[in-house]
């Protein structure tokens, strides 16, 4: 009994399990009063499936859970918010087409409601008072939702978790939605809550960040608890190793240095403009990863759309092999060009589609070139690919849509790879992405320099950039600000000089 | 969370078969109701011939409407397109016979480029597109038309009922293998997923729309060709309708409005026989003009309540 | 047991005995053949004339034991030409329909002949002269009445010449139509006789926004029009649809409207004033003889030997209020302008051996409004 009341929050041996997929295993937890509790993972190893169960959002098969030391059931996420429990999603979680003030109170209506009719001055009121406990002032509470940007959403959403002064607050993955300000603000208001009692909840993937924010951390892999670390336990390698089950295999990035590269151009821009790019001219070599970086407003995603055909230039050309004019994306993958957007769930991936249908798509014509396709020729190299990948699905014919962020961009990059296409273009390929994928991916990038395939890498991680990169252009404002080769003995301020 | 949807447990097994099957079970439904309703004679020799005339028109066209549905557009256009090769099918009777076919064909394939190049080039909503292509078409037949226009009654041979199954076995097998297996069928699906990501995987996405809707006018203009062949009379009143006739067999057939890989070829088909089965039905027993539509509306939304996608829904958000 | 065989070995020798004698059986009879009439309308239109088309069909049908079989129709060539595929599946005697065209005839004639099915038409001549010598020429077609639509849209022009009408707005059905082209030709007559000027005419109303519409141009157009004329229209509400536009800017009653073909409002507005004549009445005596003539062809005794029987129906005109009151008590309520019964007794020429052409056509002209409301009214 004395052990449960030390704890605001205890769950035990919870299990959840999605057909024949264990998402959580007995899983046990307890957090305290005043704590700031990291929960790390690599994508699909359940913490968001744990978060959502806290929260209400669906239900867990077995276990027990513990609010305040008594049992804690929650029907729904109503109920979960009237026990005290907030949470803030990764996602997008406002409502549009109403105002601001009505996404805070949403659900709340009727406190501002006389006799069925909405007191809307009265709920402004109350939502500006949420919205400074935050330390928001630039929103104002009558705005519609879909006038404000993505962080300001955020915003809004913090204010309506907070509102309801939660005894435990969840935050899953929001920080990556955030710019450094919002970030800020978030860690102030996760010092104030602590301070005040109440017991945090963090997922994130930036290990750095959980590092620094928080009191204490729980790892979880494959749906099992691993270890619980305290504060003065935390170490980068350690939590690393913990998250992945293995020995993280050498470094995370390349490590060889100096090696030479081809003179030969595979692709280049001469005197381009497009969208944001003012007369730029740039090269990719034969067998070499050209990292291209910058502020994220400098046009740097606008030049792997412009090398990829999707931007058509106002000016100048862009040119395979000095001699063949890029005419648009579907020339670009004939002849050989693959692309990973940035806005992988939009743009590089089909979503209500199988695995087999997204990596197949660019290799029809490859595999039976006129009339009827071979169905087990399409299988076969899905199959092929998927498994090369290391696709965490069931089989190939699995919707994307269920897949987790690190699964669908090991999709995106396994349709190019059975493309055969030798120059990929990367448009921030580690986004949003667990370690381990990322680690994956890394490894990929070196072994198809080995082959001799040539790689744009976009990054907005500067750390990505000098760890993988034989030559990093900077942009600023759609211009070449500076150009660096992987023997420079780079560092990232050396490269923040020239991009601001 | 990321889990959440990787597989169902038995139960939604059972669930989701039933779910994706509905419209199967539906045309099993209703040839059953209508043929003890009928006390057998639905599906009497005489009447199947009837079903197959009914049938005909609507699945040749439902069959190539399923490119663009899969594209996720709608084509409004295809009554008027009928009713336009048919009477330009009629004007050229009246130099030759001989050119009545290839008349309405190459007519219908200019009205449907008119709408592709709309739709994927000017980048017109494609049910505002081809409403439009419909008013000015639906025009045009009623003023060059001036009511009616005869064509020779020995054209008549056309309307043999061989001929149209032999039609509607070859359209069959072109279509099902063009949507099905080959490239083209599956970069209309693509688009229909997702525009952008089948554009960055290499579809040319503006020629495929185009195309598809060509393909939807080619198809009308031969639908064309068979209605002026069987009532040897073009009329301004010629395909009126049949664009509802169509768009409300693949919706009965199940197929999502959304378009992409749930499109299913087989709804085009079972799609246009339910509805041939269920008009030939319901006239058989003897129900009214006004009953029978609202019986059809009754089914549409049924039909179109279940079979709303809402694994897409979800990730709208 | 006993009984049932006794039954059986009766119902075996009845069915012998029919089957060897053949019509001889019913020859000997007071009633002809069962037979079946196919007959495409559309009962999705509620439209009181409308369904007194379907009534009165049916009256002449059943008045010599037969059966009508309805299929939905949108009344469009190619459409009528599958229902009448549908009904020549469903083993109908005879079909009777409405034309679209005069075009689309062969192609009836040709799947009616194959099939060795009976059509009659009504409401429709043929004008195409090659196409009206071939279906004459055909045995499978029995006939059908028309209107004299060309007498009747003259007559009605310079009716309402004579009450002061000088400019003429024309409303009128789809251009191609057989009634509508001929309703325009006598316009045109009676108009240049009359000295009567029309200002336009525009076709293929089909719904009420679409009327008002063009009731407004016009009267914004043509500050001089003082008469308007629907020479025929398939909207429904027609002229309620006018005298509300013309209402709304001040001109009911300045302007004088006329109508061919009755409608179910026309007394109101006729004790208004606002509106003022009517040639019509067709409608129901038109399908009734039109089914008559089908009948009697298919039973085997039909009006005319040679060829098939074509009567011309009259038109009747409709001025007053209190006319246009027993028009709708007597034309547009649930009984036929004959009954069945009167039917059988008057028209069907295998119980009444005396019919023929002019029997017939002295009987149509006794048909009027005082006559309906003479027979019917208790």
């Amino acid at each position: 009994m004395a052990e449960q009341e030390k704890y605001l929050f205890r769950a035990e041996k919870i299990s959840k399990s999605f057909g024949t997929v264990h998402a959580l295993k007995e899983f046990d937890i307890s957090i305290k009063a005043g704590e700031i509790r990291g929960l790390v993972g690599e994508n699909g190893s359940g913490k968001s499936t744990f978060s959502s169960i806290v929260a209400g959002m669906q239900k867990y098969d077995s276990g027990t859970m513990y609010l305040d030391g008594k049992p804690y059931e929650p029907a729904g996420t109503v109920d979960a918010v009237n026990h005290g429990v907030s949470m803030v999603v990764q996602e997008q979680g406002t409502i549009s087409k109403i105002s601001v003030a009505a996404n805070i109170f949403f659900g709340k209506e009727n406190k501002f409601a006389k006799g069925g009719v909405l007191n809307v001055k009265e709920m402004n009121k109350e939502a500006a008072r949420a919205l400074q406990s935050i330390y928001v002032d630039n929103i104002k509470p009558d705005e519609m939702i879909d006038q404000l940007s993505f962080e300001d959403r955020k915003l809004v959403e913090l204010a309506r978790a907070l509102y309801t002064s939660p005894k435990i607050w969840i935050i899953d993955e929001t920080t990556t939605a955030l710019s450094v300000s919002g970030r800020e603000l978030l860690y102030k208001l996760m010092k104030e809550k602590r301070d005040e009692g109440k017991a945090i909840l963090f997922i994130s993937h930036d290990i750095d960040e959980i590092m620094d924010k928080c009191d204490s951390l729980t790892v979880l892999r494959d749906g099992l608890f691993v270890a619980n670390l305290q504060k003065e336990e935390f170490d980068a390698d350690k939590i690393r190793q913990l998250l992945i089950g293995r020995e993280l295999s050498g470094h995370y990035y390349r490590e060889d240095e100096g090696v030479p590269v081809s003179d030969e151009v595979v692709l280049e821009s001469r005197n381009v403009t497009a969208g944001s790019l003012e007369n730029l001219t740039i090269q990719l070599h034969k067998g070499e990863i050209l990292g291209v970086g910058g502020l994220s407003d400098c046009g740097m995603h606008d030049v792997g759309k412009a090398l990829f055909g999707l931007l058509k230039p106002e000016a100048g050309v862009v040119l395979k092999n000095h001699k063949d004019c890029v005419k648009n994306a579907s020339w670009a993958v004939k002849h050989g060009i693959g692309y990973v957007s940035k806005n992988r769930d939009q743009e590089s991936l089909m979503l209500i589609s199988s695995i087999a249908d997204n990596i197949c798509l660019p290799s029809l014509k490859d595999i039976t070139p006129v009339g009827p396709i071979s169905d087990k020729k399409q299988k076969q190299l899905a199959e092929k690919w998927s498994k090369r990948m290391e696709v965490k699905a069931d089989s190939i014919k699995v919707f994307c849509n269920t897949l987790s962020g690190g699964n669908k961009q090991k999709v995106v990059l396994a349709k190019w790879l059975g493309k055969g296409s030798d120059i990929m273009i990367l448009d921030c390929p580690t986004r949003g992405i667990d370690v381990g994928t990322k680690a994956a991916i890394y490894q990929l990038i070196m072994q198809m320099k080995e082959e001799g395939k040539s790689i744009l890498l976009i990054s907005e991680e500067l750390q990505e950039l000098i760890g993988m990169s034989d030559r990093i252009i900077l942009l600023k404002d759609g211009a070449v600000s500076g150009e660096f080769h992987r023997s420079d003995g780079l560092t990232e301020a050396k490269l923040i000089q020239k991009m601001i | 969370m990321e889990n959440s949807k990787v597989s169902e447990t038995p139960k939604r097994n059972i669930k989701e078969l039933l779910i994706n099957n509905f419209a199967f079970l539906g045309l099993v439904l209703v040839l059953v109701l209508f043929e003890i309703l009928t006390g057998g004679k639905l599906l009497g020799q005489r009447n199947l011939m009837n079903i197959f005339n009914n049938f005909f028109s609507i699945a040749l066209c439902s069959m190539m409407y399923t490119f663009v549905m899969a594209l996720g557009e709608l084509d409004l256009s295809v009554g008027a397109i009928v009713g336009f090769s048919s009477a330009m099918g009629a004007f050229s009777a009246t130099i030759s016979p001989v050119l009545i076919l290839p008349v309405a064909l190459i007519t219908g394939l200019g009205i449907g480029f008119i709408s592709g190049f709309a739709t994927a080039y000017l980048r017109v909503e494609s049910f505002i597109g081809t409403l439009a292509v419909s008013f000015i078409f639906r025009g045009l037949t009623t003023y060059y038309l001036n009511g009616s226009v005869g064509i020779p009654i020995s054209m008549r041979v056309f309307d043999e009922d061989w001929v149209k199954i032999l039609t509607m076995v070859i359209v069959l097998i072109i279509s099902g293998v063009l949507f099905q297996k080959c490239a083209f069928g599956k970069n209309c699906r693509a688009v229909g997923a997702s525009r952008e990501a089948a554009r960055q995987s290499g579809v040319n996405v503006e020629r495929t729309r185009m195309i598809s809707f060509m393909l939807v006018g080619l198809i009308c203009g031969l639908i064309g060709f068979f209605t002026l062949v069987r009532a040897c009379t073009a009329s301004s009143k010629t395909g009126n309708a049949f664009e509802f006739d169509v768009l409300l067999a693949v919706l009965f057939g199940g197929m999502p409005l959304s378009g992409g890989w749930n499109v299913k070829f087989r709804a085009a088909i079972i799609g246009s026989v339910a509805m041939a089965l269920l008009k030939s039905g319901m006239s058989l027993v003897g129900i009214d003009g006004l009953t029978q539509q609202v019986v059809q509306g009754i089914i549409l939304i049924i039909v179109v309540a279940i079979s709303f996608d809402r694994r897409s829904a979800a990730v709208i958000k | 047991m006993k009984l049932r065989r006794l039954v059986a070995i009766g119902m075996t020798v009845a069915l012998s005995a029919t089957m060897f004698s053949g019509v001889s059986v019913y020859a000997d009879n007071s009633d002809p053949e069962p037979f079946k009439i196919g007959f495409p309308w559309d009962t999705a239109n509620t439209d009181p004339t409308w369904i007194s088309i379907y009534n009165n069909v049916k009256a002449s049908v059943e008045s010599a034991g037969g059966e009508l079989v309805n299929v939905v129709t949108d009344n469009s060539a190619d459409g009528l030409i599958d229902n009448i595929s549908e009904l020549i599946s469903r083993d109908v005697d005879g079909i009777l329909f409405m034309p679209a065209s005069d075009s689309m005839l062969p192609a009836v004639d040709a799947m009616c002949a194959d099939a060795g099915v009976y059509w009659g038409t009504m409401f429709r001549t043929i004008s195409d002269d090659d196409i009206r010598e071939a279906m004459y020429d055909s045995e499978w077609y029995a006939g059908g009445c028309n209107e004299d639509d060309e007498t009747c849209a003259s007559n009605i022009v310079k009716s309402m010449a004579d009450m002061g009408v000088t400019d003429l707005g024309v409303i009128n059905i789809a251009k191609g139509d057989t009634s509508s082209d001929l309703r325009d030709k006598g316009a045109a007559e009676g108009a240049e006789e009359a000295g009567v000027n029309i200002l336009n005419t525009t076709y293929d109303i089909s719904v009420t926004t679409d009327m008002t519409k063009t009731i407004e141009s016009y009267i914004a157009a043509y500050p001089e029009m003082n008469g308007i004329l629907v020479l025929g229209t398939y909207c429904g509400g027609a002229i309620p649809t006018i005298e509300k536009a013309l209402a709304d800017h001040d001109k009911a009653g300045d302007i004088k409207v006329g109508r061919i073909d009755f409608e179910t409002t026309l007394g109101d507005y006729l004790k208004e004033g606002t509106f003022n004549v009517s040639y019509g009445g067709q409608q129901q005596i038109d399908p009734l003889v039109s089914a008559v003539i089908l009948v009697n062809k298919v039973i085997g005794t039909p009006i005319v030997e040679e060829g098939p029987t074509n009567i011309i129906t009259p038109y009747l005109e409709l001025t007053t209020a209190e006319e246009a009151d027993q028009f709708n008590e007597y034309f547009l309520g649930d009984d036929a302008v004959y009954t069945a019964d009167e039917i059988k007794d008057k028209m069907i020429k295998f119980y009444n051996p005396d019919i023929d052409m002019d029997y017939m056509n002295d009987l149509i002209s006794t048909f009027s409004i005082a006559d309906v409301v003479e027979r019917h009214s208790k």
